[in-house]
């Protein structure tokens, strides 16, 4: 873990706050219970009449300290928001220092017999929850609930992290009337605001303040800047399939320290370039400190790993084989190290920091170049492409670069391949930290193609009778995730799950999955079917198991973009004789579609030639984002593809 | 084989050395058919339990356990719950690798200490530590060695020393050590010895079992109990807090829960007001229980909080007038006393719930619940309340809570009854759907169902928890069909004992039939096919089937015109011990039907029975997804 510092000096104190018109705590009129439908969602369980909040500094024994209000009103409208009235506050509460929270109030208000009724919480119901070593809840729940009630609360928490202004989040699991944000900064501090989310702000001003720090005896007037952010009439946050993440559509905003400038002190550019920060992170003990250096201790052990080879690319491979099959990740999510990398290889785990910075030293101990990266995973939400913004990501890969060819390398999962990377870094660009030439690395869901090929053959076998077998390579994502899928559940299952897309006459046998261990390759399965031909009239579904059978795009209406993890192209063969004693009664016809004009296409070609059937369907999206606008287009083309792969092949017998 | 016999003899004679293994965890000393079929295989594995007093006791473990693959890999992890009754005072923990050799051991700063209060509770005194050492070079042992302080003797530990399927075992020994003057009690299933007892200044009881090959991981296989071996423990006089309690028997162990609750069923005057304004108009004593089960579930909530003693003793019904919330105890408590005020006696009952949860040791007293339900006896039956849900209809109780032993507590002591069972003819769910078909495909269908008693519990909670917005999403991405759009629905709720969930639907589904050419296929099973499909092989447990029901499906698809039936899908009816199942088709005129029935029975078989079972669901996963050809008329 680590902490950006920022070291406050000074200590400061501050002078009256001027306090604005807000809502008022307690209130609350018996005209507030007369809607029991709110025209913004009239199912909802629960509205938010409002939220609002603030951030100001005030000065501290030996600093400065960050104080967040806020003030939130209720309105309960069925027993489904009940859970709504359970309130939970984290603290940050280290061995030294830790947030308070000050001035906690909470209250449920009915209107009994046209009165307004007012019960308050008492302070013996607010209990602590130590949930680890670092945070604690503070958790209450509201006394004298109903549906209709009215709840409100209050509270001011105290933080001593200056560097650190509480975020905002506009949006939440019930429709906000109104929702405000004011946020004062003073002069000497700078910082780079992240919107996040599609919804607009309604209120956007900035207006300029004086506040006075003390330190000592001494005072410090300063001007101020105040930003007021709000959003009205907010809805509640749906989820939806195909979305990366859900963070990155909760419309809210964060905030992140840039600059110090106090005064007789040079200033401090906190958040800086990429240059800069890359230059530092090269030196930092956290991060690449390490790598670059001499490790002989590495020496010996990397001469063993990669023996006599002489090759700069097999003696990579084998140095990634080695770290990714002997280490574990005990953490995806970091961007720091844990333990100097020398403690990291003696302790054989750490998080992908760890890992993978471990991995970059290895190759350079080898006379290879190899670079750190760092990105952000498609479940953290997006990058800031621009600004160095350490808190938004989360993860480091490492980039290798072989006679001017580059290899992008994750030995944090012990099933990905040499240059192989996990669908959740396809997240848009990561960022190679270079000194020189800190660039962005084009990691989009976009540029990447699932491939995905299955041929079938049917003959009529003197032995088997009519008899076919299947043959499917699958794609490097679908690989890797039959690979997970097998190490946790037996082969037995996974046959009786694909049996259950042959009924009736057809029946599989004999699964074979080659490459399940070399993860270089994609995995391929192979099996035999063999089909009754008893009956008078033979229906065959041409596609078998890989028909689309249902539309993937299910839900009638979408609020957010499409974001699916990589574009596709799905091609299936099939050469199939005419079973013995039959001839073609029917067939499909051949199709072409395609999906806005050049974003993907459907193809559906089939044909006859004596006594042989031969289809080819290919399924292409040669993207993977897609506009909200784009969806029902989207739905309309796979709709079609199921409707295409449902077809049918019709024997008659002839004998 | 000899050496195995060895092994065996010297974990008899060790016994009475606690601990005496010789920690050599080299992998290649595993018995080959311990191997077999194995994802871990617990090496050796030593419970001590030491009773001190009624109200302390050492809890002492060491556990070695073989990790052989991905799979095992959650076996090597620890984690243990503790709160102030129980608490850990220390953990010890090696990791070696594939030939014993010690890798490392563990450092306390590596040991995660987190708290085990849960989203759906308020407040409570658990929390887990837990710690891991991520290693995965396979195979590889961890070691832990862990002792607990117990500061009561009303929740023993007991002995399973199989812990999952495909988990092998090597030794595993249990001992109790217990002062001459305590009796505790025991009893021990797939265990066919008495335990070894030695005396010294304390009484010794040892158990122990060696080479348990891996147990395969089968459909409906019977409980834990019956087919590995265990043990259950529990106390005679027992202290909690500052409660003294004995769970000798099911009598006593009530009369010690009633001791908690005792006079703590005094409610404020306005409420007292409230009740008979409500209930003294009223004669029949069921619709006063259910006006009052009614009060109870407007005015109150379920939030849980479980501190100390409050884990086990209820809240006042005064504390929940006042907040109008309260968990289990508190709720059922508060019931009982508004039921008490309107003159009807009812009893405090626990329960152990939760689906499938149903499993008591019926002859062994001891604290074997974690729910509290109330039950009113009345002259002729009985009505069941669960006092935590808003929305369940008074006297019904959901696969939560029905079939099962219950603990009836009263001043008079505690009794175990048997809560309602819901048979196959209660579990209804009978469907009608009355469609149209065009030349494109598409189907428009009215879609009628009835889902009754535990055929509506799910439904009833989602609906009961989401909004009509919600549910309709819902319906428009939770049915089995390729393509289709809800254009309405409606759900009705007719409460009772057995209450009805009548679902209306108006559904459009584009390209329900496929149409080739000039044919078009049909489904005429539209919304009713089975999915289940079991594994043919052999069996090596009996086979026990819970939860038994009837499927009543009927269908009746108009066609386009211009049609005629090319294939018509056979009947099939199948008749087996774990049920019948019948599924006709006919078209008459423009119009093809479909009917079908399905009566699933519950219950045990033995594992003969196995491959019929297999054919059974096959029979019916394929009949269940017969198709209609219809072919365009000549001309």
């Amino acid at each position: 873990m680590k902490v950006i510092g920022v070291c406050i000096l000074i200590g400061l104190c501050s002078v009256s706050f001027a306090q604005k018109k807000e809502p008022k705590f307690g209130d609350i009129k018996p005209e507030d219970f007369k809607s029991t439908v709110y025209s913004i969602d009239s199912s909802a369980n629960a509205v938010v009449l409002f939220d609002i909040g603030s951030s100001y500094y005030e000065s501290i024994q030996g600093g400065l300290s960050v104080i967040f209000k806020r003030h939130k009103r209720i309105r309960i409208l069925n027993k489904n928001a009940f859970d709504m009235a359970t309130i939970g506050i984290t603290l940050y509460s280290g061995r030294s220092t830790e947030e308070r929270i000050e001035d906690l109030h909470a209250a449920t208000y009915n209107l009994e017999g046209g009165q307004v009724k007012t019960y308050k919480l008492d302070k013996a119901s607010i209990f602590k929850d130590q949930v680890n070593k670092y945070f604690i809840v503070k958790k209450f729940t509201l006394p004298n609930l109903k549906e209709g009630s009215i709840i409100e609360f209050d509270y001011s928490l105290n933080s001593p992290f200056p560097n650190f202004i509480h975020p905002w989040s506009f949006q939440g699991s019930a429709p906000v009337l109104r929702s405000e944000y004011e946020v004062t900064i003073p002069n000497i501090l700078d910082f780079i605001f992240n919107k996040i989310g599609d919804l607009p702000l309604d209120i956007n001003d900035v207006t300029n303040g004086n506040q006075t720090f003390y330190n000592k005896g001494s005072t410090f007037p300063t001007s101020t800047v105040i930003h007021k952010f709000g959003m009205k009439n907010v809805p509640a946050i749906k989820k939806e399939k195909f979305t990366t993440t859900l963070e990155n559509h909760i419309s809210r905003i964060n905030f992140q320290l840039s600059k110090i400038d106090f005064p007789g002190v040079p200033s401090q550019d906190v958040m800086r370039n990429w240059y800069a920060v890359s230059k530092d992170l090269l030196k930092d003990d956290d991060f690449g400190a390490d790598i670059s250096r001499h490790n002989g201790w590495l020496q010996d052990e990397m001469k063993i790993v990669t023996g006599t080879e002489s090759s700069p690319l097999d003696k990579a491979k084998k140095i990634f084989a080695y770290i990714r099959d002997n280490m574990t990740c005990t953490n995806h999510s970091s961007i720091y190290l844990s333990n100097p990398i020398k403690k990291v290889f003696q302790n054989k785990n750490g998080n992908v920091a760890d890992i993978n910075l471990l991995l970059t030293a290895a190759l350079i101990n080898q006379g290879l170049k190899a670079e750190p990266v760092l990105l952000s995973t498609r479940d953290n939400g997006k990058a800031n492409d621009i600004y160095p913004v350490m808190s938004l990501l989360n993860y480091v890969i490492c980039c290798l670069k072989i006679n001017d060819k580059e290899y992008y390398l994750d030995a944090s999962h012990n099933k990905l391949g040499f240059g192989k990377l996990d669908e959740e870094c396809y997240n848009g660009s990561a960022r190679l930290i270079n000194q020189d030439l800190p660039r962005l690395i084009d990691l989009s869901a976009d540029s990447v193609m699932e491939y995905k090929v299955t041929n079938v053959f049917f003959i009529n076998d003197a032995k088997e009778g009519f008899s076919g077998t299947v043959t499917t390579k699958l794609g490097d994502f679908e690989s890797n995730h039959l690979r997970e899928k097998l190490a946790k559940e037996s082969k037995a299952d996974y046959i009786k799950e694909l049996k259950k897309d042959y009924v009736g006459e057809i029946k599989m046998s004999d699964l074979e999955i080659d490459s399940l261990k070399s993860f270089e390759d994609p995995v391929t399965l192979k099996y035999n079917l063999t089909m009754d031909t008893k009956d008078d009239m033979l229906y065959v579904d041409p596609i078998f198991a890989e028909a689309y059978k249902e539309n993937p795009f299910k839900s009638a209406e979408r609020n957010y973009p499409v974001e699916m993890p990589s574009a596709m192209n799905e091609v299936y063969i099939l050469r199939m004789e005419i079973p013995d004693g039959y001839k073609v009664e029917e067939m499909p016809k051949s199709a072409r579609v395609n999906l806005n004009e050049r974003e993907g296409s459907f193809e559906y070609m089939i044909s006859k030639s004596d006594n042989i059937i031969q289809l080819r369907s290919t399924v292409k999206l040669k993207k993977a984002n897609f506009l909200t606008e784009d969806y029902q287009t989207l739905r309309d083309f796979f709709a079609y593809i199921v409707k295409k792969h449902s077809e049918q092949i019709v024997f008659k017998n002839v004998k | 084989m000899k050496s195995i016999l060895s092994i065996l003899f010297l974990g008899f004679v060790s016994h009475a050395f606690a601990g005496g293994n010789d920690n050599n965890y080299d992998v290649s000393l595993i018995n080959a058919a311990l191997l077999k079929d194995a994802n871990a295989v617990k090496r050796y594995e030593l419970i001590r339990f030491e009773i001190k007093d009624p109200g302390s006791a050492v809890y002492y473990y060491k556990r070695a356990v073989t990790i052989l693959n991905e799979k095992g890999d959650r076996y090597g992890v620890w984690s243990e719950a503790y709160d102030k009754i129980n608490n850990i005072r220390s953990v010890d923990a090696i990791l070696y690798d594939a030939n014993g050799k010690k890798v490392k051991s563990l450092k306390n700063a590596d040991i995660a200490d987190v708290s085990g209060t849960s989203e759906g509770s308020l407040a409570d005194d658990v929390r887990y530590k837990f710690h891991s050492f991520h290693y995965k070079v396979y195979p590889y042992t961890v070691e832990y060695e862990v002792e607990f302080k117990f500061h009561s003797l009303m929740f023993m530990p007991g002995w399973m020393p199989v812990e999952d399927n495909n988990f092998a075992v090597e030794k595993s020994i249990m001992e109790v050590i217990a002062p001459k003057d305590y009796t505790f009690r025991y009893k021990a299933f797939q265990y066919d010895k008495q335990p070894v007892i030695t005396e010294g200044k304390e009484k010794t009881y040892h158990w122990e079992v060696n080479n348990i090959a891996g147990m395969p991981d089968e459909y409906a296989s019977p409980e834990w109990q019956r087919i590995t071996p265990t043990l259950v423990l529990g106390a005679t006089n027992f202290e909690i807090d500052k409660y003294k309690g004995d769970m000798s028997n099911w009598n006593d162990f009530g009369k010690f829960i009633y001791s908690l609750k005792e006079s703590r069923d005094l409610l404020p005057d306005e409420i007292k007001k409230e009740i008979h304004e409500l209930t003294d108009g009223e004669t029949d004593v069921k619709k006063k229980i259910e006006i009052l089960y009614k009060y109870l579930q407007q005015n109150t909530r379920y939030i849980s909080i479980q501190l100390g003693i409050g884990g086990w003793q209820p809240f006042d019904a005064s504390y929940v007038s006042a907040k109008k919330y309260g968990d289990c105890k508190a709720l059922t408590n508060f019931m009982y006393s508004l039921l008490k005020e309107a003159g009807i006696k009812s009893v405090y009952t626990l329960i152990k719930a939760g689906r499938n949860k149903k499993l008591i040791v019926q002859d062994f007293a001891s604290q074997q619940f974690n729910h509290v339900i109330l039950s009113v006896p009345l002259a002729k039956d009985t009505v069941w309340l669960e006092c935590t849900s808003n929305s369940l209809p008074a006297g019904y109780l959901s696969n939560f809570t029905a079939d099962r032993y219950a603990l009836m507590v009263t001043e008079d002591g505690g009794k175990l009854v048997r809560s309602p069972n819901y048979k196959m003819k209660d579990n209804v769910q009978s469907r009608h759907i009355k469609a149209t078909l065009d030349e494109t495909g598409k189907l428009m269908a009215d879609v009628a169902t009835d889902y009754k008693a535990l055929q509506q519990d799910e439904l009833f909670s989602y609906i009961n928890a989401h909004t009509k917005k919600e549910q309709l999403d819902h319906l428009k991405e939770d049915i089995d069909l390729p393509n289709y759009d809800i254009t309405s629905f409606d759900y009705k709720s007719t409460p009772s004992r057995l209450p009805v969930l009548s679902e209306t639907l108006k559904m459009v589904a584009e390209n329900y039939a496929q149409v080739s050419g000039k044919r078009i296929f049909i489904l005429p099973n539209i919304l009713n096919k089975t999915s289940l499909q079991l594994k043919d092989e052999e069996r090596q447990y009996d086979i026990d089937l819970p939860y038994e029901f009837s499927d009543i499906d009927s269908v009746e698809i108009a066609l386009p015109n211009g049609y005629v039936t090319e294939s018509l899908p056979q009947p099939a009816t199948i008749n087996s011990k774990f049920g019948a199942y019948k599924i006709d088709y006919k078209v008459v005129g423009n119009k093809v039907t479909m009917v079908r029935s399905f009566d699933k029975k519950s219950g045990k078989f033995p594992k003969a029975d196995y491959k019929e079972l297999v054919k059974f669901y096959s029979d019916m996963y394929k009949a269940d997804r017969a198709k209609v050809v219809l072919v365009k008329k000549e001309g």
